[in-house]
């Protein structure tokens, strides 16, 4: 019998940056486990690390210490470049500003993890991806010129076009009105029970975390609070 | 006062983003500003020493005859005189070694000015060096020899030599002779005898070419114009060359003048790809203050407001890179004399040359108004706005007062290039050529921008992107091609060029050249010379020509000084000409206008000019001109108008008589025979042995130090080239710096999403090579066509295509360019992911 790795699996992880006044410890040894097709938000007020353990977990930035493990590959003993293969199509991240490729159209920014995926047909699936977030009639337009909640729709559809087996978002509604906010969560929620991708993210909205299944909290670099989000209290 | 304020408060944030405005205007205000000042003051230099190098205050030349005791009494009331013999002769050793040399019999007043020094070793006063001794070998005469031919000939105190039927010894080694510089560009070395020693040499016979210089010291306060005037009118018709101390080397000044002039345009055009720099930088520091702008406009500052505060901060860089600029350009006088003391041929004054500073603070200035007012006139219409969203629509052009500003400075500069010209015809091309370089490559960076945006989109998303960078909004490919293209074109054209001259000298000149000249044959030994190279195995055709030499006087009745020469020709009316006679059409002549005279025609005399002359005189047939011979005026009819091919090395004269015009004066005759490389150090041996008077001049030594000079240019032009080439090296760092952040961005979303640093990389090289090879390509095409151009319009030489250096200099160039462009953006592919990303998100 095979016994499934889980999706997230990290050790003791520790991040410091130096900066000018000295090195400033980001995360004092974090535990955590994620299994496959889980739902998990992060919370926590800003500056508590959040963001910096999703990158870690996303493979955008690398721990100074402790071992990291997504997919069943380590983390802690890939380089840049060996990172960004692990990412690609396996991985799939939203983040708060969009951060769309501004020299390409819509279809192109989608296709763009496809093809780098090395999959077959990206154009067309990427055109699908855009119809499926409601944006099939602007597949030729510049990310400057569509509104914000356009850029997070081709941004989220560029997250879930490989089908990643982890799905990560930063705060996706930060930059959107409370309306359009709404809209892009429920679409993300959706496209993740499609696909069933792991699916983890952040956010100080604690209405938003409860649509997932367990709420982790955050404080001072450190995991203060691990359960299901039915016991996160209505008061809190 | 409140736009000052507001300045100064804005510059706390410094000034780095103008380092681009501030670097480009200093390397073209340096280029300028440092050529004017060498020039003015190897000029000045000249100058300050004139006495020395004419060898007096003023100088009467005369051409084979001596001054009349009338015309030498009138010399000697005006002050002390030195007179001086010139003759060029062959000097030998006992054993056999000879040298084309120029013989000077000077007197005991020589020299009036400055001081001759001796090498040790041998005699120390010019006296003792001259002085005749007796030896084993009877009395000999005593020779000052320069170093130049002392090291050729293995010279030393004391040795024997030979001019022709004399028998001298070497009295001293020449270190430095006051007045050498004056006498220009010369083959052969200098040595100096006493007047009764050339006589004993018999080389100053009637017909050979023997000059009469007397040199004049005016007492303290005596003024030079009233001397000469006072000459010309005492003898009006006397055919002598008046020169004064204030020009005593009139053609190095003349060259030192041309030089500057064609080196201040090539430093214009540094000064244009420097522009392509101040406008980025502005742009670009402007851009920065975008968010700056429309908050003050947001708190009710007007436009004027916002334009004035910018164009302070822009004035106060624009200024002190001007300031910089010309600080290092006066330099260069001082630089120059310690590093090039060899190369040049006065040490330059020192002190600092107005007019050349001048210039370059113009020349920058209106640079910086041309290419700074229009980024300037466009940030005062950013609106409020941009604080609210990121600009996407087009600023458009400027108003119309500042369009004005800018025509009317593009045309200051342009009047200000050619003004300030000699050859304002030359000066006028070259302004007309560098704009519409300039826009042909703007045009092209254009195309290519275009090119790029409908160019089918690659599979790969990074090469996408590399190929989305050369046309997205605020891009610079564009510029860089520009910038770049122009000084890689300068480059190539000189490529161009220089290996169309050593072509024409490698392959063109062995044909058809031959290996001797020979100059001053008597009359009596032409037949016996003649033999004497057929029976030398190895030698082919002999051609022999009658030679003369004299001064034109008149074009049809009017003074030759007076006369309305194009510059072109202007040179057959200053000093002596080669004349000749022919009964016929001499081979490689075309007539093209008029008939030539039958072989037995003896009427009035007959002339025949090169077409060119003849044009550039304002003649045509019919027309008079008068040569002096020997002191004697001919006045011949001009019959018809030669094509001369100048490139063939033969004999070629721009005027050439009916035989029977010149046939009763006395002459010598020249030579030229062709050899086989292993026959001429025979030839050489056999004739300078058996014909003492003869000169020798062989032609490869004589193209050596053409090709020597030749060189000496190319590397001052490629210098200035060199700094164009700077100048678009600065434009291309810019525009790297300006979009570094845009480019990071980019990788860090390519990396987002799996690419690879070797993908990023692979991206940056296509963009840079596919920049880099349009450039290259451009500069290929428009540096052949401006070689073409000066090679066969201005050079007037044949055309042969050399590929090889112009495609090894554009390549270079490519390569450059692509290194550079990777150099700049290494550090992207280093950038942390998370770093830009939440740089970005805050």
């Amino acid at each position: 019998m095979v016994i499934a790795s889980p999706a997230i699996k990290l050790q003791s992880v520790q991040l410091s940056l130096s900066s000018g006044a000295g090195s400033v410890n980001i995360l004092r040894g974090v535990d955590l486990t994620v299994e496959d097709g889980e739902t998990v938000a992060i919370l926590g007020p800003s500056g508590s690390g959040k963001s910096s353990l999703m990158a870690i977990m996303a493979g955008l930035e690398r721990a100074t210490a402790g071992r990291v493990e997504v997919a069943g590959e380590d983390f802690s003993a890939l380089n840049e470049d060996g990172l960004a293969r692990a990412r690609r199509g396996r991985i799939g991240v939203v983040l708060q500003a969009f951060h769309l490729i501004p020299t390409m159209t819509a279809l192109e920014n989608v296709a763009t993890p496809l093809e780098l995926a090395g999959i077959p047909d990206a154009f067309a699936k990427a055109a699908q991806e855009l119809e499926s977030v409601g944006l099939g009639h602007r597949l030729d337009h510049y990310p400057s010129q569509l509104s914000g909640g356009e850029q997070q729709r081709v941004a989220l559809a560029r997250a879930v076009a490989p089908r990643p087996r982890l799905l990560f978002a930063d705060e996706p509604t930060g930059n959107l009105d409370g309306a359009t906010g709404a809209q892009i969560i429920e679409l993300m929620f959706r496209l993740q029970a499609d696909q069933g991708a792991t699916f983890i993210l952040i956010t100080h909205d604690r209405d938003l975390a409860r649509r997932c299944a367990r709420v982790i909290e955050m404080r001072d670099g450190q995991i203060v609070a691990d359960r299901p989000s039915t016991h996160l209290s209505a008061a809190e | 006062m409140l736009a000052l304020k507001w300045a100064l408060r804005d510059l706390r944030g410094g000034l780095r983003g103008l380092r681009l405005l501030f670097g480009c205007l200093l390397v073209g205000v340096f280029a300028i500003a440092g050529v004017g000042s060498l020039s003015q003051a190897i000029i000045t230099g000249l100058e300050e020493q004139g006495q020395s190098i004419l060898g007096g205050d003023l100088e009467v030349e005369l051409s084979q005859m001596e001054a009349t005791p009338e015309q030498q009494a009138a010399f000697a009331r005006l002050g002390q005189v030195s007179a001086i013999a010139e003759v060029r002769a062959m000097a030998r050793t006992p054993d056999g070694r000879s040298q084309l040399v120029e013989l000077r019999a000077v007197d005991n007043a020589y020299p009036l000015y400055g001081t001759i020094t001796f090498a040790p070793g041998g005699a120390e006063t010019l006296q003792q060096a001259l002085a005749s001794r007796s030896g084993t070998e009877g009395s000999t005469y005593g020779a000052a020899v320069s170093a130049d031919l002392a090291g050729r000939l293995n010279l030393k105190p004391g040795d024997a030599l030979e001019f022709g039927d004399g028998k001298f010894h070497v009295g001293a080694i020449l270190a430095e002779e006051p007045d050498r510089v004056g006498r220009g560009f010369i083959f052969g070395s200098s040595v100096l005898v006493s007047r009764e020693a050339l006589l004993e040499t018999g080389l100053a016979q009637p017909g050979s070419i023997v000059d009469y210089e007397y040199r004049i010291r005016l007492p303290q306060g005596a003024g030079v114009e009233a001397a000469k005037q006072a000459l010309t009118e005492a003898f009006p018709d006397a055919q002598w060359r008046v020169r004064d101390r204030t020009d005593g080397a009139p053609r190095l000044r003349r060259t030192v003048e041309q030089l500057s002039q064609f080196l201040t345009l090539v430093g214009l055009t540094a000064l244009l790809v420097a522009g392509v720099g101040v406008a980025n930088g502005v742009s670009a520091y402007l851009a920065r203050k975008t968010g700056t702008i429309a908050t003050l406009k947001s708190l009710g500052a007007p436009s004027a407001l916002v334009f004035q505060i910018y164009l302070l901060q822009i004035a106060v860089v624009t200024l002190a890179a001007i300031v910089a600029g010309l600080a290092l350009g006066a330099l260069v006088p001082g630089i120059a004399g310690q590093l090039l003391a060899e190369q040049l041929p006065v040490p330059p004054a020192s002190g600092l040359f107005p007019k050349a500073l001048l210039l370059g603070a113009g020349y920058g200035l209106l640079t910086a108004i041309i290419f700074a007012l229009w980024p300037l006139a466009q940030a005062r219409r950013i609106p409020a706005a941009r604080l609210f969203r990121a600009g996407v629509e087009r600023l458009g052009r400027p108003d119309a007062a500042t369009l004005t500003v800018i025509i009317v400075a593009c045309l200051l500069l342009a009047v200000l290039a050619v003004w300030g010209a000699a050859d304002r015809k030359l000066a006028a091309g070259f302004v007309v050529a560098a704009v519409a370089v300039l826009a042909l490559l703007r045009g092209a960076g254009g195309l290519l921008e275009r090119l790029a945006a409908r160019a089918p989109r690659f599979k790969s998303p990074v090469l996408r992107t590399a190929v989305a960078n050369l046309h997205r909004p605020g891009n610079t490919a564009g510029q860089v091609v520009m910038a770049m293209g122009l000084g890689l074109s300068l480059f190539a054209a000189i490529a161009v060029i220089e290996s169309n001259l050593n072509a024409q000298i490698r392959s063109t000149l062995p044909e058809k050249a031959p290996a001797f000249f020979f100059l001053d044959i008597q009359p009596h030994e032409i037949d016996t010379f003649k033999d004497a190279l057929r029976s030398t195995p190895g030698t082919g055709a002999i051609e022999t020509v009658p030679s003369l030499r004299g001064p034109i006087v008149r074009v049809n009745d009017v003074p030759a000084d007076q006369v309305k020469a194009d510059p072109e020709v202007a040179w057959v009316l200053r000093g002596d000409r080669g004349l000749s006679y022919a009964e016929d059409v001499p081979e490689g002549n075309v007539v093209t206008e008029g008939d030539w005279w039958t072989p037995d025609y003896a009427g009035p005399p007959l002339v025949s000019l090169d077409e060119e002359v003849a044009r550039g005189l304002g003649m045509k047939i019919g027309d008079t001109i008068t040569v002096s011979v020997l002191g004697v005026e001919l006045t011949a009819t001009l019959a018809n108008m030669r094509k001369v091919d100048w490139d063939s090395l033969g004999f070629n004269f721009a005027m050439l008589f009916n035989p029977a015009a010149l046939q009763g004066a006395p002459h010598t005759y020249m030579a030229t025979v062709e050899a086989t490389k292993a026959a001429e150090p025979t030839v050489y041996e056999r004739i300078t042995g058996s014909f003492p008077a003869v000169l020798v001049v062989r032609v490869s030594e004589a193209l050596e130090q053409v090709g020597a000079l030749m060189a000496q240019i190319s590397v001052a032009v490629r210098a200035m080239g060199a700094i164009t080439i700077a100048a678009g090296i600065l434009v291309l760092i810019g525009s790297i710096v300006a979009s570094r952040q845009a480019r990071s961005y980019d990788a860090v979303l390519l990396k987002l999403l799996g690419a690879t640093r070797g993908q990023v990389l692979a991206g940056l090289v296509l963009e840079y090579a596919l920049i880099g090879v349009l450039t290259a390509a451009i500069a290929l095409v428009l540096g052949l066509l401006g070689g073409w151009f000066a090679v066969t319009r201005v050079l007037d030489l044949e055309w042969v295509l050399p590929l090889g250096p112009a495609f090894g200099t554009v390549l270079v160039g490519a390569i450059a360019t692509l290194v550079m462009g990777l150099a700049g953006t290494w550090r992207v592919l280093s950038v942390r992911p998370n770093q830009v990303l939440r740089a970005a998100q805050t």
